[in-house]
């Protein structure tokens, strides 16, 4: 069976890239519109791969990252956070929020299969 | 992957997130408290740039780049709904928009240097002039200084990696055999587990992580290779690579991956059990975890890790709108005419059964109603598809304000109101060219300077209102100013010269302001840059009418001036009465009727040339309909007297003369300008149940014309002159 991958996004546009690169690599793909919405569809699916944006309204990716970590079904999944932010700063806040890596924007489909290809090794 | 497509969504979610950005900036013009929309204007732009970059869009890229750096100093300062700076940024945003459209359309770039200087000065002390920031992975920090092992088989660079994992790695879903499965691609690993740490089974925590493993890597990829892999787990754990690699530091008895892998899943000897109790509590979601102190080990927790997104925590979780679709409007249109089919076929069958079986309460009498009540509703269905509020456009001109004032020094703000009413797209894209001239002539014209305000005792800052509302099955639209009103005298001085009116003529208050809708009428002084584009109001005038609407305007000297714009909900059916006058069957929009008379012959008098009728006491203009028209002469008249008041979008009123009713019904209205042309007095036409084709009654024009008004005159007036 293939693997389920969670997409969180608020650009339409990256969510369409991530998926149509994600389902030509044969995943199952599951997006949602930010934080919130990603809560919600972790409900309906186990995501081996979660991707997450950081700048999101309603619950941004720390703190989405945070509930996944902190009592979700997906508690243990690894968490790749999408970003056009390459700042350590940001980074090391991810990564304390609980990512497990990053993919650094501008968005490649090469980067993001390598990213996830590494988390499911 | 299909580019193109999402190249597309790229473009469309850019103009959602522009309207974001524009309805921003507006929340924060009265509201400067409003810190969230700061926000939601960074990630908006931030979006943009982003999107963009998957696209290779360079120019959009680095400019909405500048923009972002900008907002991000200001949503990071104590007060940034106040920042001075805030409207450099929405000029820039402006001109992104620019930038976009010339993306989009592959037309030319618009130049940006201009802005980025601005806004390079305006933030120069809070950005460091850096470069682009790399969007390649920063280099980490790690010292992997290589070493080509002399005598080492595999030729290559041997790196050591030791990891004491900590639980905070283990919960961030990294891991050491994938780690190590990843590194493994590279070269040839090999790896040492070091279980010496692990406590008896008593004092084993399993919240604790207690192996520590040591990676010895050969590899002939290049050193960030190595890095990019271990990069995510810096700091979650101790890991020391080195690139030295001391003679027999790696022994032969090293496990290799396999058997490392091995262990894992099944744990190593006596400690069986305490592993599984570790894998079973990294397994365990939330609170046990969570509430227990993270492992000594741990790197100190930066502050701002502590409490991430303090800013949301307040939000409820019920911030979800209901799901929507994009669907392009063509499709919505085909739909829209299918359905206009299915209505005139509809209208059809019920005219062939009435016909044959009068029965009303035969079977397929009742099916056929039951039917007309789904086509109804499937109708209102597809035409709430097209509706859309007016935000969007209402939300563009903000940028026309800022734009116009910028041009002329004078000072205003934009102001909406109902900016959520709906109406048909159509009817949205139709609005936008109207209503950007009427408020650049509104600050062009109306609002004064800042100095003349002062003087006047007003506030500096002028206020253009733009509202909407329903009201009466049409879409009232106004753009009212507070600046100083028409210059009477000098419309009426102006209109005497042009020969738009005849000297020393006498004319109402609103006959007077109505003159600027004339064509060729321009009142400006000298033509400004501005409004002054070759085009006057009447061109406003007559876009809105070719909309179906109607403009009217009302000033008050020295307290602003207020145009009013009225427009059918949709453009495509209508409800409306069927009336029979000589043989002949029109349409009357139901819109424009207030109530219907049967009166005898000989109440209707003759004043002055001018049929009238007494309708509770008030006179009231006849037109006869037939006459009108052409299809009977002017003394011609039906015995008994069918009469419809009906009443004008400015408010005048008449009776129109008809032979009889037939009820009323929803027509699909057809274009007669689209299919054959311009018939005064007539405003579209439609298909009856019979096949026959009946015209739609213009009842604005016909009581424009017939009463010999210009707008916007009151139905007292028209009862005055009636009886003069």
């Amino acid at each position: 069976m293939s693997h389920t991958i969670l997409a969180v996004d608020d650009s339409r546009t990256i969510r369409q890239l991530v998926e149509a690169c994600l389902k030509g690599a044969g995943f199952n793909v599951v997006t949602a519109e930010d934080g919130q919405d990603g809560l919600a569809k972790l409900e309906g699916c186990q995501p081996d791969v979660i991707i997450t944006d950081i700048n999101m309204p309603n619950l941004d990716g720390y703190g989405f990252i945070s509930a996944v970590r902190g009592g979700s079904n997906s508690a243990a999944a690894p968490i790749l956070v999408l970003t056009t932010e390459s700042s350590q700063e940001k980074k090391v806040r991810a990564r304390d929020a609980g990512a497990t890596g990053w993919i650094v924007k501008p968005f490649s489909p090469d980067k993001l299969l390598a990213a996830i290809n590494r988390v499911l090794a | 992957m299909d580019l193109d497509s999402i190249k597309v969504t790229f473009f469309q979610e850019c103009a959602d997130q522009l309207a974001e950005v524009e309805q921003g900036f507006m929340t924060l013009q009265s509201d400067p408290e409003e810190v969230d929309c700061v926000h939601a204007i960074f990630r908006a732009i931030h979006s943009i740039k982003g999107g963009a970059g998957a696209f290779g869009f360079t120019e959009l890229v680095e400019f909405a780049h500048k923009v972002e750096n900008g907002l991000d100093v200001i949503r990071n300062e104590a007060d940034p709904g106040r920042d001075p700076r805030l409207d450099l940024v929405a000029s820039a945003c402006d001109l992104l928009s620019d930038v976009i459209a010339a993306t989009r359309d592959g037309g030319e770039i618009p130049d940006t240097s201009e802005f980025v200087t601005k806004l390079s000065e305006a933030f120069a002390g809070d950005i460091s002039d850096e470069p682009e920031p790399e969007i390649e992975f920063d280099a980490v920090p790690i010292d992997l200084a290589p070493l080509a092992l002399e005598e080492a088989e595999p030729a290559g660079t041997t790196h050591i990696i030791t990891i004491k994992p900590t639980l905070a790695f283990y919960q961030r879903g990294n891991d050491v055999q994938k780690l190590a499965r990843n590194l493994a691609d590279l070269g040839e690993l090999s790896v040492e587990t070091d279980s010496a740490n692990l406590p008896n089974l008593s004092t084993f925590d399993s919240a604790k992580s207690y192996l520590s493993f040591t990676l010895r890597l050969v590899t002939e990829s290049p050193d960030d290779e190595v890095t990019d892999i271990v990069e995510w787990c810096e700091g979650d754990c101790e890991i020391t690579h080195s690139t030295d690699a001391p003679e027999g530091s790696a022994p032969d008895d090293m496990p290799d991956l396999d058997n490392l892998l091995a262990g894992f899943e099944t744990a190593e000897g006596e400690d069986d059990e305490a592993e599984s109790a570790v894998e079973a509590a990294l397994e365990l979601p939330g609170e046990p975890l969570a509430a227990i102190e993270p492992a000594t080990e741990t790197p100190p927790v930066p502050a701002a890790a502590k409490d991430p997104a303090p800013a949301q925590k307040d939000k409820p979780a019920t911030l979800k709108t209901s799901p929507t679709i994009r669907v392009e409007s063509d499709r919505v249109d085909r739909l829209i005419n299918l359905m206009g089919e299915a209505v005139i076929s509809q209208a059809m069958l019920a005219q062939s059964l009435s016909t044959e079986m009068d029965n009303r309460d035969s079977p397929s009498q009742n099916m056929l109603r039951e039917i007309e009540r789904l086509m109804r509703e499937i109708q209102e269905s597809v035409m709430a598809i097209r509706a859309q509020p007016v935000k969007p456009v209402f939300m563009r001109m903000s940028r026309i304000v800022r734009e116009a004032c910028s041009g002329t020094g004078k000072k205003a703000v934009l102001a909406l109101e109902g900016e959520n009413t709906e109406v048909d797209t159509t009817v949205i894209e139709g609005l936008s060219d109207p209503l950007t001239h009427m408020i650049r002539n509104a600050i062009d014209h109306g609002i004064e300077t800042p100095e003349d305000r002062r003087a006047k005792g007003k506030d500096e800052q002028g206020t253009i209102k733009l509202s909407a509302c329903h009201q009466s099955g049409r879409i009232v639209v106004s753009v009212e100013d507070d600046g100083a009103g028409l210059n009477r005298e000098r419309l009426v001085q102006k209109a005497t010269e042009k020969g738009i009116i005849e000297p020393g003529a006498e004319l109402s208050e609103s006959e007077i302001d109505n003159l600027i809708f004339a064509p060729g009428f321009s009142t400006a002084e000298q033509l400004t840059d501005l409004s002054g584009r070759g085009v006057g109001m009447d061109v406003v005038r007559q876009s809105i009418q070719a909309l179906g609407g109607r403009v009217s305007i009302s000033s008050n000297p020295g307290h602003g001036t207020q145009i009013r714009l009225s427009l059918p909900l949709t453009l495509a059916i209508l409800d409306g009465m069927v009336v029979r006058a000589a043989d002949e069957i029109f349409i009357v929009p139901l819109s424009c009727v207030l109530e219907t008379l049967s009166v005898a012959r000989d109440s209707i008098h003759d004043i002055g040339g001018q049929p009238v009728v007494k309708v509770r006491d008030t006179l009231v203009p006849v037109i006869n309909i037939a006459a009108r028209l052409g299809f009977r002469t002017m003394d011609e008249m039906p015995e008994k007297a069918t009469l419809l008041i009906v009443e004008s979008q400015s408010g005048a009123s008449a009776a129109l003369l008809v032979d009889q009713f037939d009820g009323q019904q929803q027509f699909v209205i057809k274009s007669l300008e689209a299919n054959f042309g311009r018939v005064s007095d007539v405003s579209a036409a439609t298909i009856l149940g019979t096949g026959r084709i009946a015209l739609i009654l213009d009842v604005d024009e016909i009581l424009e014309t017939a009463l010999g008004l210009r707008q916007n005159n009151s139905s007292l007036l028209v009862t005055e002159r009636a009886v003069a």
